[in-house]
């Protein structure tokens, strides 16, 4: 009985390697088994254990030992604060504005998105795949495909959700894409990731209206991100002979590396 | 059994550190010297752990470690399944064919061996993913993380072969290339 059991093991790790060399695709997102949900369960704790720690030893060094410029820049933030509070005055007037616009033309406003807050426990298991882990799941209402935001703009999409962590694609990976408008012009293309956290627009015609500083928000025609987001502000255009499209690199307004909470948009059948 | 088993806690713990602890750690030294490239970066001990294995289990024994890491490394959060699993097994099995012809006896030795085999990974991680999507640019966005990484790798990789191969001896495993990993004989 010995003897056979060295060949059946051979036999079905050949099996796994040929499956593994042609399943060259996406990581199939099947329902997860048992030992999968099981080993989810008892690491993620460990893994919100470490975060928390090392936050903790961050905040000390970076508030109580780290205080280079920080005078300075309290400085700078307070005269910062008072422009966007001016600022914020005059958003509230065309807030209303735009309000008393909608009821006479009796448009209905688009329903808010519903978002949950969730911090970043873990990175992806690679450095060269842009995925992290939040410490919030399925439990909570996410799904696999919800939008994931930040005050700032666009982060990307749920790659996977568990009872109580998901995990999160982000816009920088190279299998992410988003459908994007330029704001001004309404000029449509896809954003994809490009070098060291910066993104590329992509499939916009040569003569399309675009020039550096547009800034672009999702069209909300993937299906998968809701109208109106922002992603970034174009940093370069190139135009060339030979091409039929402009190639345009995207600053996103997002800083991906430093991305500590982001918020999950969750649609209300899934709560 | 017990060094099975033992191995497989490592490579869990492993995936812990190098999913948070570690990019944390990179995150922070990123903030503190302002170099923005260190904020992208995290440790592949997983690979290094798989390479450690390679060079002392037998065919069989790097199969079952290959499949046992790369299952694990799914459960952490990895988005091309194909791409992580050939780019763990490629530097794995060659680390098994050339084992032989390897002198692990210093410190400049593991580094260079680990350092190489890493960047050959890193080559057919990217590579793998350029087929798929046709996405020509892939070396030039990570040509630098791949270097850094095998500099790296080289560096931790003297300290972590050490604490392995004193894993092996006090789980009563000798490692030899007759005498596989799960100790079927």
């Amino acid at each position: 009985m010995e003897k056979l059991v060295k060949p059946i093991l051979a036999s079905i790790l050949a099996l796994y390697l040929i499956m593994q060399l042609f399943s060259l695709k996406l990581q199939k997102r099947e329902e997860k088994n048992f030992l999968h949900r099981t080993v989810i369960y008892i690491t993620s704790p460990g893994q919100k254990a470490v975060d928390f720690v090392a936050d903790w030893i961050s905040d000390i060094w970076v508030h109580y030992l780290w205080l280079v410029d920080t005078s300075k820049q309290n400085e700078n933030l307070i005269k910062e604060n008072h422009l966007l509070k001016g600022e914020l005055v005059q958003l509230k007037n065309i807030r209303n504005e735009n309000d008393r616009l909608r009821s006479m033309l009796e448009i209905q406003a688009s329903s808010p998105l519903r978002l949950l807050i969730a911090k970043r426990i873990a990175n992806g298991a690679t450095a060269y795949e842009k995925v992290i882990r939040i410490q919030k799941g399925s439990k909570h209402g996410i799904q696999r495909a919800d939008p994931v935001l930040h005050s700032l703009g666009l982060v990307g999409q749920v790659l996977d959700s568990f009872d109580h962590v998901s995990d999160i694609l982000l816009l920088t990976d190279v299998a992410s894409a988003a459908d994007v408008v330029v704001a001004r012009s309404r000029v449509r293309g896809i954003v994809k990731a490009d070098r060291s956290n910066m993104l590329r627009l992509e499939f916009v015609e040569k003569d399309a209206e675009i020039e550096v500083g547009d800034e672009l928000l999702t069209s909300g025609l993937d299906g998968v991100f809701p109208e109106g987001i922002p992603v970034g502000r174009v940093s370069s255009v190139r135009r060339s002979e030979k091409s039929l499209f402009l190639t345009a690199k995207v600053e996103p307004f997002v800083d991906f590396d430093r991305l500590d909470e982001v918020f999950v948009s969750i649609k209300e059948d899934h709560l | 059994m017990k060094n099975s088993l033992s191995f497989f806690v490592v490579i869990i713990l492993a995936l812990i550190l190098q999913t948070s602890l570690i990019p944390k750690g990179f995150e922070f030294l990123s903030y503190l010297t302002g170099v923005s490239m260190l904020s992208q970066q995290s440790l592949h001990l997983i690979l290094l752990i798989f390479l450690y294995l390679s060079m002392k289990r037998d065919l069989l024994g790097v199969f079952v470690w290959w499949v046992i890491s790369c299952v694990a490394m799914g459960w952490f959060g990895i988005v091309w399944k194909g791409p992580v699993a050939m780019s763990l097994l490629t530097p794995g099995v060659l680390a098994f064919l050339i084992r032989k012809q390897l002198v692990l006896s210093n410190f400049g030795n593991v580094f260079s061996v680990a350092a190489i085999l890493s960047l050959l990974s890193a080559f057919f991680h990217l590579q793998f993913v350029r087929w798929m999507f046709g996405f020509e640019e892939l070396f030039q966005i990570y040509w630098s993380t791949a270097l850094i990484q095998s500099l790296l790798h080289g560096l931790l990789a003297p300290v972590l072969f050490d604490l392995l191969s004193k894993l092996d001896e006090s789980t009563g495993v000798r490692p030899s290339l007759e005498r596989g990993i799960l100790m079927l004989h």
